[in-house]
C-alpha cells in the first residue's frame, strides 16, 4: 500500500451547494455515484474506493456505504451496506473509521492472499461481496455503530442531566454551566458530549457482532 | 476536505488533493468530497459563488 488518503466520515444529506447549473455533477443516486467510482478507477488509477455516509434523502432512515475494487481493466466491483442512521452528529468518526479501515483490509488481505499483488488487488474473478474491502468495511461499520449507538445512550443521559442541573457543574463534562446557562456553554457542553466514546468501548473495535453484509450494487 | 456541502478547508486545497490522487491505493471520501473531485471546475465555482 503506497498511500493513504484519509478523509472525514460525516452524516451527510444529498442536499450540497454544488448547483446544477454551475458544474452539473451533483450525485443523487446511485447510479450516478456508481459512475463517478468508475471514473475514480480509471480516470485516477485508483484500486480501491469506499464512498461513506450516503443519504438520497434528509429524512432517509438508513445510511449507505458503498465500496469497490476495481478489476485489472478498472471497471469497477461495486457493493453496498446500509446501517441504520442515528439522530445525531457525531464528532470524529471520519478518522475512526479511516483508521479501521486500514487494520482490517490489511487484515482481509492477509486472509485472501492478495499482500503479495499490486496494491493488494484481487483477481477478477472475485465477486463484489468477496472482495477483502467488502469484508473489511462489513466489520468497520459494525464496530463503529456499536461505539456509536453507546456513544449517544451516553449523550442523551448527559444531555438530560445538563437539563436537569443546569446551574451547576456538570461532574463529567467540567462544564461550568453557571448560573444563567448560556447558549454557548451550552452548546459546548452538549458537543463534548456528542464526542465518540472510544477508549472505554475499545473490546467493540477489537471484536464487533456480526451486524452487516455487503450486497452486490448492480447499475 | 469538506462535508454537508461545504469546504473546511481552503479552495486550493481540492486540486492539491486531486495531484496525488494518482498515488493512493485507498480513498474514503463522502459523498460531498466525491462531488469535488469529479467537478473540473470546482474551485472557480467556489469563487464564483
Amino acid at each position: 500500500m503506497s498511500y493513504l488518503f484519509p478523509v472525514f466520515f460525516g452524516s451527510l444529506t444529498i442536499t450540497n451547494c454544488i448547483d446544477r447549473t454551475l458544474s452539473g455533477v451533483t450525485i443523487q443516486s446511485f447510479s450516478s455515484l456508481a459512475n463517478a467510482i468508475s471514473t475514480l478507477h480509471k480516470t485516477y488509477q485508483i484500486p480501491h474506493i469506499i464512498v461513506t455516509s450516503i443519504r438520497l434523502t434528509p429524512d432517509a432512515s438508513t445510511l449507505s456505504v458503498i465500496g469497490s475494487s476495481a478489476r485489472s481493466d478498472k471497471t469497477p466491483r461495486l457493493f453496498k451496506i446500509d446501517v441504520p442512521a442515528l439522530p445525531c452528529f457525531f464528532s470524529g468518526t471520519g478518522d475512526m473509521f479511516a483508521a479501521l479501515m486500514v487494520v482490517r483490509l490489511r487484515e482481509a488481505c492477509l486472509q485472501a492472499g492478495t499482500t503479495n499483488r499490486r496494491s493488494w488487488t484481487s483477481p477478477d474473478l472475485v465477486n463484489a461481496t468477496e472482495l477483502p474491502l467488502a469484508k473489511a468495511t462489513e466489520k468497520v461499520l459494525a464496530s463503529l455503530q456499536m461505539v456509536l449507538e453507546k456513544t449517544l445512550a451516553a449523550r442523551d443521559a448527559e444531555i438530560s442531566s445538563i437539563s436537569i442541573h443546569g446551574t451547576e457543574m456538570s461532574s463529567s463534562t467540567g462544564v461550568d454551566m453557571g448560573v444563567n446557562g448560556g447558549s454557548m456553554r451550552r452548546h459546548l457542553a452538549e458537543t463534548k458530549a456528542a464526542e465518540v466514546r472510544l477508549v472505554r468501548n475499545v473490546k467493540d473495535l477489537w471484536q464487533p457482532e456480526a451486524r452487516y453484509q455487503a450486497v452486490q450494487l448492480d447499475i | 476536505m469538506g462535508d454537508q456541502g461545504r469546504l473546511y478547508v481552503d479552495q486550493n486545497v481540492v486540486p492539491a488533493y486531486k495531484s496525488i490522487l494518482r498515488d493512493t491505493d485507498l480513498i474514503l471520501p463522502n459523498q460531498f468530497e466525491v462531488e469535488c473531485v469529479q467537478c473540473p471546475t470546482f474551485s472557480q465555482s467556489f469563487l464564483a459563488l
